[in-house]
């Protein structure tokens, strides 16, 4: 099954949150942008989907794909 | 398009107000109503004033987002437009027959009762804060749409999330057909809508 592509958003309660695409709700949320595209890429990798970092107004302020990355099977080939 | 699903969206055109535009515009198309916008006819070459008084005409309902009228440099003349176009929506309501007596309208401001002192006739109106928050206005309009045309609607954050997918989808589909990321920031508004329409009709 494809797996859902990652977003660092805006807070609307202040902050910066990480969610899946087609989910309601956020995955985690922190204090600073910084730490949010930290564990969203973390998250990206793992999984090999894609990053999108969204500003303030919902635009795209970059886009990390991991959509090739190995990085998920690292663990199953030891 | 019906009167009875059009929502017209009275509001500035500049870059600054574009990030409450964009998600109160996928509000309007994600709950299944058809926004109505002076930009959506560009080349039509019809004087301004006929085409806004067209669309207010075949809209039942309307936004009027009043949070940029003020000036904020000394010298720069306030702006106009926008609460003059809330009037001859108002006008229509109150002076126009048939559907146009049903005509319903929501009211936006930056901060709570700050209408007041420039526009203190509005008193009475459905007139909600946004507070400059792309997700508050999520918010209103959901919740002004829920209620004033009885819809079946999803919840804001749900709304907000698939604004989101939205626009990631939007940038790789805009991307690989050949835009800049600039372009697709600057992408033209009604050329914005069909892109939303066409996004919600596969995945809502």
């Amino acid at each position: 099954m494809k797996k859902a592509n990652k977003h660092v958003t805006p807070s609307s309660s202040g902050g910066w949150l990480v969610r899946k695409s087609g989910s309601s709700r956020a995955s985690r949320t922190f204090d600073t942008q910084a730490e949010a595209v930290s564990y969203g890429r973390a998250l990206a990798k793992k999984d090999g989907t894609a990053l999108y970092v969204h500003g303030r107004d919902g635009s795209i302020k970059n886009k990390m794909s991991y959509q090739d990355s190995t990085a998920g099977q690292a663990s199953k080939k030891r | 398009m019906a009167f009875e699903d059009n929502v017209f969206i009275n509001c500035p055109f500049d870059d600054e107000y574009f990030s409450l535009l964009r998600p109160l515009i996928f509000t309007v198309v994600y709950l299944g109503m058809k926004p109505r916008i002076a930009l959506e006819a560009l080349d039509a070459g019809e004087a301004r004033l006929d085409k806004i008084v067209g669309l207010i005409r075949e809209s039942k309902y309307s936004i009027h987002d009043l949070s940029r009228i003020e000036a904020r440099t000394i010298g720069e003349l306030f702006r106009l437009n926008m609460p003059f176009e809330l009037g001859i929506d108002f006008g229509c309501r109150k002076f126009g027959r048939g559907d146009l007596k049903n005509k319903r309208s929501l009211v936006l401001e930056a901060e709570r009762h700050r209408y007041k002192a420039a526009l203190s006739d509005l008193s009475g109106m459905d007139i909600e804060h946004h507070d400059n928050s792309p997700y508050k206005v999520i918010e209103i309009v959901r919740n002004w749409l829920k209620t004033t045309c009885k819809l079946q609607a999803a919840g804001p954050a749900r709304i907000s999330g698939a604004f989101t997918d939205f626009t990631a989808a939007n940038f790789d589909d805009l991307r690989g057909k050949g835009f800049s990321r600039e372009d697709v920031d600057n992408l033209p508004i009604p050329e914005l809508i069909e892109c939303m329409e066409s996004w919600v009709s596969e995945n809502r």
